[in-house]
């Protein structure tokens, strides 16, 4: 199934929720915010959501800035 | 030292503010932020690039700093709110710097955008800084707004020209009550030192300190010079006039009588 994260698709081989799709991104340590479908969602939630064809993500990090 | 900057319900003892943009490398920024003494230090928000991930620069910021997400990037009062909620739900505290801006020449703020997304941001429970041009009707709508401080440009962003707004800043340290923080434009620590002591609360550098060849010298160059303007603020300059008056005693000269 395909889903879209940061504006690009991405294919996913199985049905995973939001947490482990971090941990697959190798970002659970960093401190990240994730926008889905249009709707910002706290770390805790991230268990409960599954994803499913056609989602759309906005994973955003902090970078330098003044 | 009682003197302290009264922010967001904190009272902090350093009255520099630190950006963590255009560092040579991010190692060089826990350094840069302990030489500048900085409580406050500011970031930005960007999407996470999958193809070529870089380290997350919050894991170079000081555990004990305030973090002050900003929301650059943002043309609208609805595009600063949703960036300020993003940094929210990541972990990084309250605190945001509104910055919209949709002139990409001189990257001036938008006013009338600012003072929407203060009042918004404000009502969702941050605090709120606003980086503003220094116009003082706008300054007085973000403070009755509930902006924890004002944020007024000295010139520029990034362009190290000083304090070009020294007459409207000077306005809004008398006309404000929240205090007034100068955000851009600062190149030296003698621009620091120069708003510091016409009775700013803080400066906010990045630039400056970031692009120096030296950037944690640099950093303890502008402790030094804000600490110095705050303590002549302070203490209150002496009256400038337009003739010479004698410092040393005008009688008892030694071929008088």
């Amino acid at each position: 199934m395909e889903i879209t994260v940061n504006g690009k698709p991405e294919l996913l081989n199985r049905e995973i929720n939001l947490e482990e799709f971090i941990d697959d991104k190798g970002l659970s340590d960093s401190k990240v915010a994730i926008e889905y479908n249009g709707e910002i969602l706290q770390p805790a939630e991230w268990q409960e959501v599954v994803l499913t064809a056609g989602d759309v993500l906005e994973i955003i990090k902090f970078v330098g800035g003044g | 030292m009682t003197d302290k900057l009264e922010l967001g319900g904190e009272k902090l003892a350093s009255r520099l503010l630190m950006g963590t943009g255009k560092f040579p490398s991010k190692e060089i920024i826990p350094q840069a932020i302990k030489a500048a003494d900085s409580q406050v230090v500011t970031m930005a928000l960007r999407r996470v690039d999958f193809d070529s991930p870089a380290e997350n620069v919050i894991n170079y910021i000081p555990e004990e700093v305030i973090l002050l997400p900003n929301t650059s990037g943002a043309r609208t009062a609805e595009e600063a709110v949703r960036i300020a909620k993003l940094a929210r739900a990541a972990g990084c505290g309250d605190w945001v710097k509104i910055e919209v801006i949709s002139d990409h020449k001189y990257l001036l703020p938008d006013n009338q955008e600012t003072i929407r997304a203060t009042e918004i941001l404000v009502e969702e429970g941050f605090v709120v800084l606003p980086y503003m041009s220094p116009d003082l009707m706008a300054a007085k709508k973000m403070a009755a707004a509930g902006a924890a401080a004002v944020m007024p440009l000295g010139a520029p962003i990034g362009t190290n020209k000083g304090l070009r707004t020294q007459d409207l800043v000077e306005i809004l340290v008398e006309e404000i009550e929240v205090p007034i923080i100068v955000d851009a434009g600062i190149g030296k620590p003698s621009h620091a030192a120069q708003a510091m002591e016409l009775g700013v609360e803080a400066v906010l550098v990045n630039t400056a300190i970031a692009t120096a060849d030296d950037p944690v010298r640099m950093a303890k160059a502008f402790a030094q010079a804000v600490e110095a303007g705050r303590e002549a603020y302070l203490a209150g300059a002496g009256p400038v006039r337009d003739y010479a008056e004698a410092s040393s005693p005008l009688t008892g000269f030694l071929e008088e009588g």
